[in-house]
């Protein structure tokens, strides 16, 4: 029987630290989209609510020990860290392996000014927004811990734009 | 420029991709004749004022919204849900 | 001369001569402290010309920071901080500054006047844009670019605030001490390098006490409040829609080089509300040789004595309309610099002239009927000041007259939510500053709903303004206006008496006030001088007006982060990495990075790889990586429903675990996209894109789902990274799968166009039977953390077999042998029709572009179509793009009857085969008809056949 193998996105790049900011590849755990068909939003909140979560509402996260659900868009949310959902009534896709996610620790503020169209420091939570050119999503954990997450085959690319953008913030001191 | 999406906030210009004239959402029935559909697919108005459009929360949330703009002052009036708007 | 003896001093050159500067005083403060006068050559007549202010409009000391590649041209000599090392150049100067003999423009100026160029070198025609602009421009002209790629950094960043406080002189201060007390969230961004604004530059008393205890006192208050950021050395240059700002900061250019620091960053300052307090600019007045280096800006003479400890010259004269002139007179004499004349206008006194080559050394003056002569090697100038009105001209704002202040205040309201205070306010006392921006700030405050805390005004200065205009003084000799532009009074007048009356139309018959400073000292001068040639007021003649920036930006910092690996995303598939270890060329696919064909040993060209890899999926079996194609997942009740209606062809049909075909329209008519969706199970699909379309595609289905048929129930969401997916194609691809998944397949259990899941070592996978090559083909999609490991194996099982990895190349020649269409093909004027997928359309259902399709015009017969396409003669070369022509007709436009899409030379058949549209092209198969390409020189002729070269009855595919 053939045996693949694993590979990370960020395989190779990270982690990495640039002054004060440390970068860092986020476990690649199983990770859910989930679409409530018209009308099922309650229903699907009520189905999540069981293993501990919900539907969030737009720019929400929450926490359920190790899993969590967070908001992905309008009508959208990504269930992290669930082996299996609960059947919903809803489009549901694997995404576990759809997306690089790096955590941005220390001056991540300072970093992603730099990158992020967004005023950060009042979020708390998750956005969608973009990293450079390309469109992401950005959880903050806590004002010096952000994870930034963008399609995998831009890990590269992601990994390359925070180098930048840490390697002027650590120069200014 | 700014659009205040309405279920992300005030966000950059950058996020969002233009779509076009919001005349989309009245798409004719099939049948409804040539000149009906010209005026669909080709016709629009260029005013020096208030406009209505289609714009794409790509980089967003991903909702199509329908924005009410000046085009003299650049002046946005209303953002609405594609889905939701008044059609 | 330095006034005060500095503690430390720090070396730098200026055209290499060394000086001693003090680090963090200006460029211009050490040059003129090291009595350097003589700095740069004018741009058109290459007069002389000495440090004029000592703020960011100085239109005359511009000079070039570093050599080489780092070299910085027209960097202000006002702005530059001294650092140890800097090397500093004049610019425009040739062999040197001194002995410049491009100022042989200055003795021929009778001829150069304005609009000379336009009226001199009109013929013949050709010559203006090879001979005579090259040679002009290299003649006139600031400093020169390296040529030479930046090694430096910039930055951009984005910041948001409640208020934005725009420079921070009194009115500034005053302006984020009210909005920091009041909790607002707030940035205080200030051009120079020290809060306090003139008050650094003016001996004033605030509370008894020297301004700048005030200064320091605030500065410290703000610096403490957490709610308050202070951007020192950031230049607000630009103001955009919806409260968007532009500033640059420099962050890097006034010390040397450090490793990783950037020199400067663009900011996009986002603000609530925001308060303009950029003070006034000081203008001058056009007397005869106005420009000669020593005549300086009286507001600039006290900031180099006051602030800098430089004295400008041993014996200055002051000359201008406001009770600056005693101002002046009374710091230079407190600082004990010799004031030779003290010539205020209001009492009669006029200079009628100067003299000195490379530096004043006397002005004429004319008082009460007489004329004489001081000797003078410093000239302080005050026309009075202008409020910096710029940044709220940005979005069409026009300035009003304030007869007042004889100068241009803001018009109210002329950028949304933006409030003037201070001196652009037309406020110029300090003490009404400080009222202004306490009461503006206030009110801007309320208006977004934040109680204002209270603050107590302080004492300052309220001496009065007493301006009396005086714009010119008539003489023999040049008048200058806009030094940076080199345009004099005659050059207005001039204009004037051509006709050209409206300001705009002087402005670019002169070039007046369109230098990079934008005439920020010399717009209205010139506006009061017309105003004056055509006999009308300055309100009635017109307004002054600026566009962003504020400051020159350079573009590397505009353009920061976007070089080289930053210039756009890259996506790389799970192989990238064993295609490039392969010795794969890369090639781009929008984002993507795909390979281009695999070399081996004994291949010289990609042709023979090309070919090889070709032969490999025709008679055994090759692999490549397909996972670049777009797959979108579509799920919900009405999933097949959208199918139906974004897809030509019916796809509710469409049975679990098959693969349809399907051929999508714009609205138009007009082919969007094509490609294959996959049933997985009930109400659930996946639907594949081209590459290219991959983002149109998903934006497109949103639209049709939120705008279009937002009764539909369903939903989509991009799968495209989720899988990495290979392609097996060739008569041997079987035996590959089945060497792979867990459970084998055969033709009956999984024939052409079925789907299903399978598992591999027990992971679950997608394979699905489609075919891109003709031959007998499979895809494999696995999640894409196992990607590169699937990609490895299948390669390994392929060469046991005989084949191996093919790239896009041979991906190319094998969909054009069978006529697989592709962007090249359906690249946005192509129908269903023209590419003789017409019977695609089902009539029996409405779908996107239904409607449109079917118009007359877009189903003639007359249309080009699509047409496979073979040599037929002696050149056996093809060419995509050349254009097709009646055999025996002239290869002219109207002769025109179709184009070349694709080609390639197909080892199968053993000659070059393409595809194109030819006017009835279906019509026409077996015909002779000739093909040019007018760009590489090929003239063929070829025969038209149908697209399908190899097995048009497609049995290889079905294996």
């Amino acid at each position: 029987m053939v045996k693949l193998l694993e590979t990370s996105p960020c395989a190779g790049l990270l982690p990495r630290h640039i002054g004060q900011t440390a970068l860092s590849e986020r476990p690649q755990g199983p990770m859910w989209s989930v679409a409530p068909f018209a009308g099922q939003k309650l229903a699907v909140a009520r189905a999540l609510q069981k293993i501990g979560l919900t539907f969030p509402e737009p720019g929400q996260v929450v926490q359920s020990g190790v899993p969590s659900v967070v908001w992905f868009g309008i009508d959208q949310a990504m269930v992290f860290d669930v082996a299996a959902l609960p059947k919903l009534a809803a489009a549901v896709t694997d995404q576990s392996d759809g997306w690089s996610c790096v955590r941005v620790e220390g001056r991540a503020l300072e970093v992603l000014v730099r990158l992020v169209p967004v005023d950060l420091r009042k979020q708390s939570g998750a956005l969608r927004s973009m990293i450079g050119h390309m469109s992401a999503i950005i959880i903050v954990r806590d004002e010096d811990v952000i994870d930034v997450m963008v399609m995998r085959a831009m890990a590269q690319t992601l990994v390359h734009e925070l180098e930048v953008a840490a390697t002027g913030v650590a120069a200014r001191g | 420029m700014r659009i205040n999406c309405p279920v992300c906030g005030e966000r950059d210009r950058r996020e969002f991709y233009y779509g076009g004239d919001a005349v989309a959402m009245h798409r004719p029935a099939p049948d409804a004749g040539v000149e009906v559909w010209d005026s669909y697919v080709h016709l629009r108005e260029n005013p020096a004022g208030q406009t209505r459009d289609l714009w794409h929360h790509e980089a967003g949330c991903g909702a199509w919204l329908v924005v009410t703009r000046n085009t003299v002052t650049h002046a946005i009036s209303d953002v609405a849900l594609a889905k939701e708007a008044k059609r | 001369m330095r006034l005060r003896k500095a503690a430390v001093t720090v070396p730098f050159t200026f055209d290499g001569v060394k000086y001693q500067g003090v680090a963090g005083e200006t460029l211009a403060a050490a040059l003129l402290a090291n009595g350097v006068k003589l700095v740069a050559r004018s741009f058109k007549y290459h007069r002389p010309r000495g440090v004029m202010g000592a703020g960011s409009e100085e239109p005359n000391a511009l000079v070039t920071i570093g050599t080489g590649a780092e070299a910085d041209p027209n960097v202000r000599a006002t702005v530059q901080e001294v650092y140890e090392g800097l090397a500093a150049f004049s610019q425009n100067a040739w062999p040197t500054l001194k002995n410049d003999v491009m100022a042989v423009n200055d003795f021929a100026a009778p001829f150069l006047g304005a609009g000379f160029y336009y009226k001199t070198f009109m013929w013949p025609k050709a010559f203006w844009e090879k001979l005579y602009e090259p040679i002009i421009r290299r003649a006139a002209g600031l400093g020169a670019l390296s040529g030479r790629s930046d090694p430096d950094t910039y930055e951009k960043a984005f910041a948001f605030c409640d208020v934005l406080v725009i420079g921070a002189g009194p009115a500034g201060l005053m302006a984020a001490l009210v909005a920091g007390r009041s909790g607002a969230d707030v940035i205080l961004a200030e051009e120079d390098t020290a809060l306090g604004g003139r008050l650094l530059s003016e001996i004033e008393e605030i509370d008894g006490a020297p301004a700048l205890d005030w200064v320091a006192s605030v500065a410290a208050e703000l610096s403490a409040m957490p709610n308050v950021r202070i951007m020192t050395r950031t230049s607000v240059t630009g103001a955009y829609d919806q409260g968007t700002f532009g500033a640059l900061e420099r962050v890097g250019d006034f010390a040397p080089r450090r490793a990783g620091l950037p020199r400067a960053c663009f900011w996009r300052i986002v603000a609530k509300r925001s308060v303009l307090c950029a003070g006034s600019l000081e203008r001058s007045i056009a007397f005869p040789n106005n420009d000669r280096p020593g005549v300086m800006m009286a507001g600039a003479v006290r900031a180099y004595v006051n602030r800098w400890g430089v004295a400008p010259g041993h014996k200055v004269a002051i000359f201008g309309n406001t009770d600056d002139v005693a101002r002046t007179a009374r710091d230079l004499r407190a600082a004990g610099v010799q004031v030779v004349a003290e010539l205020d206008s209001r009492t009669g006194a006029r200079v009628i002239d100067t003299a000195g080559r490379h530096g004043l050394q006397s002005i004429k003056v004319a008082q009460n009927g007489k004329t004489r002569k001081i000797e003078a090697d410093c000239l302080a100038v005050t026309g009075g000041w202008n409020p910096t009105v710029h940044l709220t001209c940005h979005m069409n704002g026009r300035p009003v007259w304030d007869p007042e202040i004889a100068s241009f205040v803001p018009s109210a309201g002329a950028v949304p939510n933006l409030v003037t205070a201070g001196a652009c306010h037309g406020v110029f006392e300090t003490m009404g500053c400080l009222a202004d921006a306490a009461q503006i700030t206030e009110a801007a405050l309320r208006n977004m709903d934040i109680k204002a805390a209270k603050v107590v005004l302080p004492q300052a200065d309220q001496s009065p303004y007493n301006i009396a205009p005086l714009w010119m003084v008539e003489g023999k000799g040049r008048k200058w206006i806009d030094f940076q532009n080199d345009v004099h009074v005659k050059d207005v007048r001039l204009a004037a008496q051509e006709n050209f009356r409206s300001v705009e139309h002087m402005k670019r018959y002169t070039t007046q006030g369109m230098a990079p400073d934008q005439g920020k000292s010399s717009n209205v001068v010139a506006l009061a001088v017309l105003a004056d040639a055509t006999g009308r007021g300055i309100p009635e003649t017109g307004t002054t007006t600026f566009r962003p920036p504020f400051v020159p930006v350079p573009i590397a910092a505009m353009g920061a982060g976007s070089k080289g690996k930053g210039f756009a995303p890259q996506r790389f598939t799970t192989s990238h990495k064993a295609s490039v270890a392969a010795g794969a060329p890369m090639i781009e696919a929008g984002l993507w990075y795909r390979p281009s064909y695999f070399p081996i040993a004994g291949e010289t060209t990609w042709r023979q790889s090309c070919d090889r890899e070709v032969g490999m999926v025709r008679n055994a079996v090759g692999i490549v990586d397909v996972s670049t194609l777009g797959k979108i997942d579509i799920q919900g009740p009405d999933a097949a429903k959208l199918l139906d209606f974004v897809y030509t062809n019916t796809f509710s049909t469409l049975k679990v675990g098959k693969v349809r075909y399907g051929l999508m329209l714009r609205e138009d008519g007009h082919v969007l996209d094509d490609g294959t969706t996959a049933c997985l199970g009930e109400n659930h699909y996946v639907m594949t894109t081209t590459t290219a379309a991959a983002g149109l595609v998903l934006r497109h289905l949103e639209y049709v789902l939120q705008i279009v048929r937002p009764d539909l129930d369903a939903k989509v969401i991009s799968v495209t990274e989720q899988w990495a997916q290979f392609g097996i194609a060739g008569p041997k691809s079987r035996d590959v799968i089945n060497g792979i998944i867990d459970t084998p397949i055969d033709d009956a259990s999984f024939p052409y166009m079925a789907c299903g899941e399978v598992s591999i070592g027990g992971i679950g996978a997608r394979l699905f039977r489609i075919s891109f090559s003709g031959e007998q083909a499979y895809e494999l999609a696995v999640p894409a953390r196992y990607g590169a490991s699937l990609y490895e194996q299948l390669v390994a099982d392929a060469a046991k077999l005989g084949g191996g990895p093919y790239g896009m190349e041979a991906l190319n020649v094998l969909r054009i042998e069978k006529g697989f269409i592709t962007h090249a093909e359906i690249h946005g004027r192509v129908t269903a029709f023209d590419i003789g997928m017409d019977r695609m359309v089902s009539r029996k259902k409405d779908c996107i572009g239904l409607t449109m399709a079917a118009r007359e015009g877009l189903m003639d017969e007359t249309r080009e179509q699509l047409v496979g396409l073979k040599p037929a003669g002696a050149v056996q070369q093809m060419a995509a793009g050349a254009h097709l022509f009646e055999a025996g007709a002239e290869a002219v436009r109207v002769n025109d009857q179709g184009y070349v899409t694709s080609v390639g030379f197909s080892p199968t058949l053993g000659c070059m085969i393409g595809l194109g549209f030819l006017e009835r092209g279906r019509a026409r198969h077996g015909e002779v008809i000739r093909m040019v390409d007018h760009l590489r020189g090929i003239d063929a002729t070829l025969e038209v056949c149908d697209p399908v070269f190899f097995d048009p009855e497609g049995g290889r595919l079905r294996g």
